[in-house]
């Protein structure tokens, strides 16, 4: 395939560190947050960032297939995380060292818990909800309860990031590189 | 009789008090970190001292005893929460004579004394472990967890495996320090 | 894997000879030395297998809260705060708030309060189980077990058992009166009999005898007891089994299982209609219970989080105290520690053709790009023992004590490896041919142990260890004093014998010749008798129960003492000759 041009639009209120691996055709949108030591790889199609997501350090997103990968809003890539899911929904948490493959597509409020992984050889679709925790990786649906709270903290972190990453690291700005 | 380990001199910087700390890792806010000697930080660990609490005044964020080792590729990052509506991040406190295997995340808020924590383990925010615990290779400890002193503990979630032996203090002291003469430069 | 050294525990046997080092049942005699204990009053290592246990402490291993002995039977040995376990995934739960009314756009109608919407309940952050799932709630977030206990209490099983425990009230309080009477030395030496003479597990040993104490005369309704090992209770026994009004149970068993409690026709029922596995509580979920019960996910509660203990420790033979903790919790210093290994040298065993291995390996991997945890493993595969060669080995011994000592060693005569088709059970032609250790044949001195090695060590092990034993340096001989010893000895095939002395720890040579058909691991039981300065004038006999060698008889004689104890050495499997032979090569 040929190479992908390297484009990156990155939002003017987001907050993309110095200390990050981009390559490929990238969007990172409105309040979002990408640590020191990320990746995000666009390798085959572009890769999409909706708004108030944070993307923690050693945290890695690629797209393998042609097609846009979509990440929607508010979503929390922590540590040492590994995505290539061609969609993910809004408020998912992938935890620290997580790995969910190509085959997965993501809904809404699902957690992906530390260390898990999810590599189905057939496509899915994990349901708003979806709770995957355990060595076994094993599934189950979150009532919910507590939802409201999680957002909040999630807003109050992005926020909070947003004001003191820029102290302490530099950042990335804008248009190519 | 355990043979050296050896690293590049040139990879590494060696403070007053006998800390080694690799070039090739990565140390945000170092201002807010303290080591407290002969403490060992390894090639591609990334230390977050820049994640401070918000508020006025000089903030540790990370500290450091004597005798620790954050292994390679290891992740050390405070602890975050709201408390009353308020979000802030929370320090991260580390005893003496601590080892941190290899590409371990830890998000935990006190680790005690003579602590070791095995390889591909993630330990979760604001967990507290109390002196002379175990925590063996590849065990995810949730968040808040408080792992009690000369426990072992394994598995996903963690969990008490069993009581280690009385004399563990002693060992986990001879290992560090050994350890410590045992990182040499490359002839 | 690395070279092991274990030390032999003889567990009170009259024989102090240690079982054969091949056999898989040996190992339980066998132990490293850092988890024994060592007895002053009789001169002899235990292990943890033989001392007695006495519980010294409770307390809650998540709010370290140190619970009163006294409480500990009322609340059930688990917390009664408020630490409970995730029935799902057995991770600690938190208290968590309700959320406030959520306004549709994801913010805070109103900042959270101090502690936030009731109710409350219980949630656990690893598999985002919630107790309201299953219909528990909190007014407020604290004394949580006291306000689940109405539903504890009212479990149609606990009320079961509150009713059995106040039936045999009456039999246990006269039974208890009578064998304090009629026939005292059977009922009550039985806890001691336990820890003492029948040596048991220390667990069970321990456990035994709380029982004992609980219920005072338990010995009559013992099981056991029927088998002839509770003496002469079995007379009572039948008089009181005769005493005993027969118990009517509140509910009727037949319908107990549609209440909930498991078992019978309702389960059989449920599982018929059964559409979602998931809704089936797993084994694991329901057995850490204390009471059967429903097979039903939606039926797990939360559970209170079971206590943990401090112990102390005692010698069996001659109880006393070798081990006894500070009172508090999360202390990790004790009042009394006799622990082996500030008694008897640490040995340690290494092939030093398999740490050159290692060597060249880690020297490769600091040089290239690395990750360390692909490390850890190559030792075995590049420093293997080949059947049919000569390898070298080194034992470094440590001497903990502040006087040197005179150690000899000696590979086990009984079992010697020399002829160890004799001991093997195969009666078929010698399968595993012998491997010969030399070791060397005289005494050999240990300095004392002083702190200010602790602090000289750093340096010294530095350029020792730099130089030692890497054969990457070989070429640039002599820089440092401490290797000349060692170089020379290497040159001139001085193989066997003491090739080092530093601080307290003296390196010794050993050889193992491996037979051309050797198989199996290169395993052998050493014995180790070490002459010390003893501090008392005492009497000749004050060797106990360890082997009473009188070897090494070097020094003033009245004023020293010796202490031989065996040793387990594992230098690693053989890697079998390639060879194609007619039979099976993994038997």
């Amino acid at each position: 395939m040929a190479p992908i041009r390297d484009k990156y639009t990155i939002h003017s209120k987001a907050v993309v560190c110095q200390d990050v691996e981009l390559k490929g055709d990238i969007t990172i949108g409105s309040g979002s947050i990408v640590h020191p030591k990320a990746t995000i790889f666009a390798i085959a199609g572009p890769i999409v960032i909706g708004s108030g997501c944070i993307i923690e350090e050693g945290a890695i997103i690629v797209n393998r297939r042609k097609e846009v990968m979509r990440i929607g809003d508010d979503n929390l890539f922590e540590i040492g995380c590994r995505v290539e899911s061609p969609t993910v929904g809004d408020f998912n948490t992938i935890s620290t060292r997580a790995r969910v493959h190509h085959t997965v597509r993501i809904g809404s409020y699902c957690v992906v818990g530390a260390g898990c992984l999810v590599v189905p050889t057939d496509d899915e679709f994990l349901d708003d909800y979806t709770v995957i925790y355990g060595p076994a990786a094993e599934r189950r649906t979150w009532s919910g309860r507590g939802k409201v709270q999680e957002a909040d903290l999630r807003r109050k972190h992005a926020e909070y990031l947003r004001e003191m990453l820029p102290k302490f690291n530099r950042l990335r700005r804008g248009e190519g590189s | 009789m355990d043979p050296p380990i050896y690293y590049s001199k040139a990879e590494y910087i060696e403070t007053d008090t006998g800390n080694k700390v690799s070039r090739r890792a990565t140390i945000a806010g170092p201002q807010n970190i303290i080591l407290g000697g002969k403490t060992i930080i390894s090639n591609g660990a990334i230390i977050r001292g820049d994640l401070r609490r918000t508020g006025a005044g000089h903030a540790v964020v990370i500290s450091l005893g004597r005798y620790c080792v954050v292994g390679e590729g290891c992740v050390m990052r405070p602890p975050y929460k709201t408390y009353r509506g308020n979000f802030n991040y929370y320090p991260m406190k580390i005893g003496d004579h601590v080892h941190i295997g290899a590409n371990t995340v830890v998000e935990a808020a006190t680790i005690g004394s003579h602590v070791e924590i095995g390889k591909n383990c993630v330990i979760g925010k604001f967990t507290i472990i109390k002196d002379c615990a175990r925590v063996a290779d590849g065990t995810i400890v949730p968040p808040n967890t408080v792992i009690p002193a000369l426990a072992l503990f394994a598995g996903s979630p963690g969990r008490f495996v069993e009581d280690l032996p009385e004399s563990t203090q002693e060992i986990v002291e001879a290992q560090t320090k050994r350890y410590y003469t045992r990182f040499q430069p490359a002839p | 894997m690395a070279p092991t050294v274990d030390y032999h525990c003889p567990c009170l046997s009259q024989s102090t000879i240690p079982p054969p080092p091949h056999l898989p049942s040996s190992s339980h005699s066998f132990h490293p030395l850092h988890t024994l204990f060592f007895c002053e009053e009789c001169d002899a290592v235990r292990c943890n297998r033989c001392v007695s246990v006495e519980v010294s402490g409770y307390y809650c291993p998540n709010c370290l809260f140190e619970v009163p002995s006294a409480s500990v039977r009322a609340e059930k040995n688990r917390c009664a705060r408020n630490c409970f376990m995730c029935p799902n995934c057995r991770n600690t739960l938190s208290v968590v708030p309700s959320d406030p009314p959520d306004l549709g756009d994801g913010r805070l109608a109103i900042p959270i309060s101090a502690i936030g919407e009731p109710p409350f309940f219980l949630y656990c952050n690893h598999c985002r189980w919630d107790s309201a799932e299953v219909g528990i709630t909190f007014e407020k977030p604290t004394g949580l077990a006291a306000q689940l206990q109405k539903f504890e209490d009212s479990a149609p099983d606990s009320l079961e058992f509150e009713r059995l425990k106040e039936h045999f009230e009456p039999v246990i309080r006269a039974s208890s009166l009578s064998s304090s009477t009629a026939n005292a030395p059977a009922a009550h030496p039985s806890s001691a009999a336990h820890s003492h003479r029948v040596r048991t597990n220390s667990i069970t040993a321990a456990a035994s005898a709380a029982l004992a104490r609980d219920i005072p005369g338990v010995s009559k309704h013992n099981p056991l007891a029927r088998s002839g090992r509770g003496g002469g209770s079995g007379r009572d026994k039948t008089t009181n089994k005769d005493e005993l009004p027969e118990y009517r149970s509140r509910v009727d068993i037949t319908a107990a299982s549609a209440r909930g409690t498991g078992g019978g026709e309702a389960d059989a029922d449920y599982m018929r209609h059964l559409e979602d596995v998931s809704e089936v509580a797993n084994l694991e979920q329901r057995w850490i219970n204390s009471w059967a019960t429903s097979l039903q996910t939606a039926d797990l509660k939360p559970l209170r989080i079971p206590l943990h203990s401090k112990r102390s420790k005692r010698c069996p033979a001659c109880a006393h105290i070798l081990i006894k903790p500070e009172q508090k919790a999360q202390s990790v210093r004790y009042k009394i520690k006799l622990v082996a290994a500030n008694y008897l040298p640490a040995i340690t065993a290494a092939l030093p053709h398999q740490q050159e291995a290692a060597n060249a390996e880690s020297a490769k991997r600091t040089l290239s790009k690395s990750t360390a945890a692909a490390a850890d493993d190559d030792r075995g595969a590049a420093g293997g023992i080949h059947a049919g060669k000569t390898y070298p080995f080194h034992l470094a011994l440590t001497n903990p004590l502040y006087d040197p000592i005179q150690v000899r060693l000696t590979v086990q005569r009984v079992h010697a490896p020399a002829a160890p088709s004799s001991g093997r059970a195969s009666p078929e032609k010698a399968r595993r041919p012998p491997f010969a250790v030399s070791l060397p044949s005289s005494s050999f001195p240990i300095a004392a142990f002083a702190e200010a090695w602790e602090y000289d060590l750093d340096d010294e092990d530095d350029l020792d260890e730099m130089f030692g034993l890497d054969d990457d340096d070989f070429g640039v001989a002599g820089r440092v004093p401490g290797r000349e010893s060692r170089e020379a000895g290497r040159g001139k095939l001085k193989v066997v014998g003491v090739l080092e002395k530093k601080a307290n720890v003296t390196v010794v040579g050993g050889e193992v010749v491996i037979g051309k058909e050797a198989r199996g691991n290169v395993k052998f039981n050493m014995l180790v008798s070490y002459t010390y300065r003893s501090d008392d004038p005492a009497p000749s006999e004050t060797d106990g129960d360890g082997p009473t060698s009188k070897a090494a008889a070097v020094g003033k004689p009245p004023e020293t003492k010796t202490f031989a104890f065996y040793t387990v050495v594992d230098l690693g499997p053989i890697i079998p000759r390639e060879e194609p032979r007619s039979v099976d090569p993994d038997f």
